[in-house]
């Protein structure tokens, strides 16, 4: 199917009245976790994930989806006017956010960075729909080898790129695959690690994984801590938001920029928005005339990071829809979603699904004009949302994912395992130990040994299989090269060095 | 050696343990062969290199107190505040209470439990505020749950 029919199939399926409106009701609900502080998307969307078992698998995918970009934009908001992020992954935006919005110039900060947050969507949406079925007609020539290869390659690049300790991080991604073993084998039948539990034998529910490593431990690290204090910034008035001349050119570049960092680090597997507005940040303060201005309120220090995070998580569909490996933990849960949903995302997805495919691209236009909307006009209502003390929210959250868990299958079990992953999920944040590798390698470790044992079947119990074929020892190379980095010192030490500390937290 | 000096290596030394305790459940398992792969070869692979990267993490905390103790010795739990021992436990107590009792009572005295006991959580609170809350949780969360989605739980009495 050529682009143009691609297109006229996705716009049908995504103008429909009912994808449009779950379309909004996902990029409302997605600014709205994204403005408060101490919930993120992905609590959001693991809660929202039971509810949309009863909806057509597309209207789904489009309402999940987002939420998912729809808190990128909102994110910002809290960054600019509380210095608390409202996402781990708009940390950065603090940096020249804050300072802005104390010079009293929080309209012109939160406009450039809606406006940048679109820009930057816009430019990885165009990439999804050029690269993402090229990738995947390329990808239907894989072999088993071939899959274990780029799916070991996605979890080794989740776990190097970030910015802490890539030992812990590459404990968590195989950790992650030993939580993935739990259940039946598929092969034999036979029971592993399920000690005689029942509840157990279909394994656990990424449903509960997810809210306890990010939900419950989110409530864990926020409840009892003193609130932030809101810049004030009276009426938000649209004259006041406008940039003058001046002030678009000093951002124009950087935006690009910004965009095509972001695409590139989201269209990687495994890494995620995160690492790609940290790197922009540290490009734009590089090639700046002015360093000195960042951290004081430098527009350039906003309007990258910005583009850079919303084009990454457009981006990441690249690898969820093309290959079935997803780009980063939240798109872990989407892809996890779209399995509850009886669909297997991989190279056939584009032929199987056209319609699901190209009306989850369109949804993406539709719902980033809708933030747009959302975030400029609309903007005095999420500010306003700020002042609610937003703790009360705390136990209707925990409620909501209580319920969610249960939900899944009605059995008081799950309740017990989100209650543990969330202690655990605590634990391992203070521990600087990142979570997000434990859900990718919760969902791609069925998948790696399936590709392994299938490999081993077809070659014989030849290991060096995933060697000889070309496409599988380029993967098997370029993971090679990626642990590799982990002992190269003098890499580390430079990205460490700029990390600031406000970002250790995970996406 | 004191509580401080230890407490460093806990997290690598627990990652290490894992792995050696899975390795320990996966011996259980056929491990097959190379060419026939039982099901207990990928979780044996998995839990060495666990244990392995477990080690990696020991000898990082090892080399970063090395290089930092000369010039300052500040053990990790100062830098993040104590232990927050009253949100872990309200939060436990609450989803706990919540789950043994949402099936025997019904949705909303669960709920109205739940809030009351992370209420303790903060330093304040306001119950006025809060029964606000639970009134939205008991009309929307049964909206919802159990007429929209039909959770078999009952708002009020055992299920």
């Amino acid at each position: 199917m050529d682009m143009l029919t691609g297109i006229e199939l996705g716009l049908q399926t995504a103008l429909s009245w009912h994808a449009l409106m779950y379309c909004l009701i996902g990029v409302s609900v997605g600014t709205f976790v994204g403005v408060l502080p101490g919930i993120g998307a992905l609590a959001a969307i693991s809660l929202a994930l039971p509810l949309t078992y009863y909806l057509d698998p597309t209207d789904a995918l489009i309402m999940l989806a987002g939420i998912f970009y729809g808190a990128q934009y909102g994110g910002s908001t809290a960054s600019i006017l509380l210095n608390l992020p409202g996402t781990a992954t708009a940390a950065i935006t603090c940096l020249d956010g804050y300072p802005l919005a104390k010079q009293g110039k929080a309209p012109l900060a939160i406009f450039v960075t809606a406006i940048n947050s679109f820009v930057g969507s816009s430019f990885a949406i165009i990439l999804v729909m050029g690269f993402a079925p090229l990738i995947a007609e390329f990808a239907l020539q894989f072999g088993a080898a071939d899959y274990f290869a780029v799916i070991l390659l996605g979890l080794v690049a989740a776990s190097t790129m970030t910015l802490g300790s890539p030992f812990k991080a590459l404990a968590m991604v195989v950790f992650g695959l030993a939580l993935g073993m739990v259940g039946t084998d598929v092969n034999t039948g036979q029971f592993r690690f399920t000690f005689g539990l029942f509840e157990l034998a279909d394994g656990f529910s990424i449903v509960a994984l997810a809210m306890g490593l990010f939900g419950v431990a989110e409530i864990i690290a926020n409840i009892g801590q003193p609130a932030g204090v809101m810049q004030n910034v009276g009426k938000i008035r649209f004259r006041d938001m406008l940039p003058t001349r001046k002030e678009w050119k000093t951002i124009a570049w950087p935006t690009l920029r910004g965009a095509s960092i972001g695409s590139f680090v989201g269209a990687l597997p495994g890494t995620g928005p995160g690492i790609a507005s940290l790197m922009a940040y540290a490009v734009e303060k590089r090639i700046s005339k002015h360093p000195e201005t960042f951290g004081k309120g430098a527009l350039e220090g906003i309007s990258a990071p910005e583009a850079a995070n919303n084009a990454s998580v457009q981006a990441a569909f690249i690898p969820t829809l093309s290959l079935g490996i997803p780009g980063d933990a939240v798109v872990a849960v989407l892809m996890g979603a779209m399995i509850l949903h009886g669909i297997t995302p991989g190279p056939n997805l584009i032929n199987e699904q056209p319609q699901m495919f190209w009306g989850l691209i369109m949804s993406f236009w539709v719902g980033n004009l809708l933030l747009l909307v959302l975030n400029v006009p609309l903007i005095g209502m999420w500010v306003k949302l700020l002042s609610v003390p937003y703790r009360l929210l705390y136990p209707c959250v925990l409620i909501f994912i209580c319920l969610g868990v249960y939900s899944a299958n009605n059995n008081v079990f799950d309740i017990f395992v989100v209650l543990g992953f969330g202690i655990l999920g605590y634990l391992m944040r203070r521990a600087a130990f990142p979570a997000t590798p434990v859900l990718l390698g919760f969902i791609l470790g069925p998948l790696l040994e399936e590709n392994f044992r299938r490999a081993m079947l077809l070659s014989k119990g030849n290991l060096m299989v995933f060697f000889e074929s070309p496409i599988s020892a380029v993967f098997m190379g370029l993971s090679l090269l990626f642990i590799a980095s982990v002992f190269l010192p003098g890499v580390r030490a430079r990205l460490s060095r700029r990390t600031p500390k406000i970002l250790e937290d995970d996406d | 050696m004191t509580r401080h000096q230890i407490s460093p290596y806990l997290p690598g030394a627990i990652v290490v343990a894992a792995g050696l305790a899975i390795a320990m459940v996966a011996s259980t398992y056929p491990l097959g062969t190379l060419l026939r792969p039982g099901p207990g070869f990928f979780p044996m692979v998995v839990a060495v290199v666990l244990s392995v990267l477990g080690l990696g993490v020991l000898g990082e905390t090892w080399a970063a107190r090395a290089t930092s103790s000369a010039s300052q010795a500040k053990p990790d739990e100062t830098a993040q505040g104590p232990f927050p021992w009253r949100s872990v436990l309200c939060t436990c107590v609450a989803v706990l209470v919540f789950a043994l009792t949402v099936e025997r009572f019904g949705f909303v005295p669960a709920s109205c439990l739940l809030i009351a006991i992370t209420a303790f959580a903060e330093t304040e609170r306001s119950w006025i505020k809060l029964g606000f809350v639970a009134l939205f949780i008991a009309v929307f969360g049964s909206a919802v749950f159990i007429w929209g989605l039909g959770l078999p739980i009952q708002a009020f009495g055992a299920s």
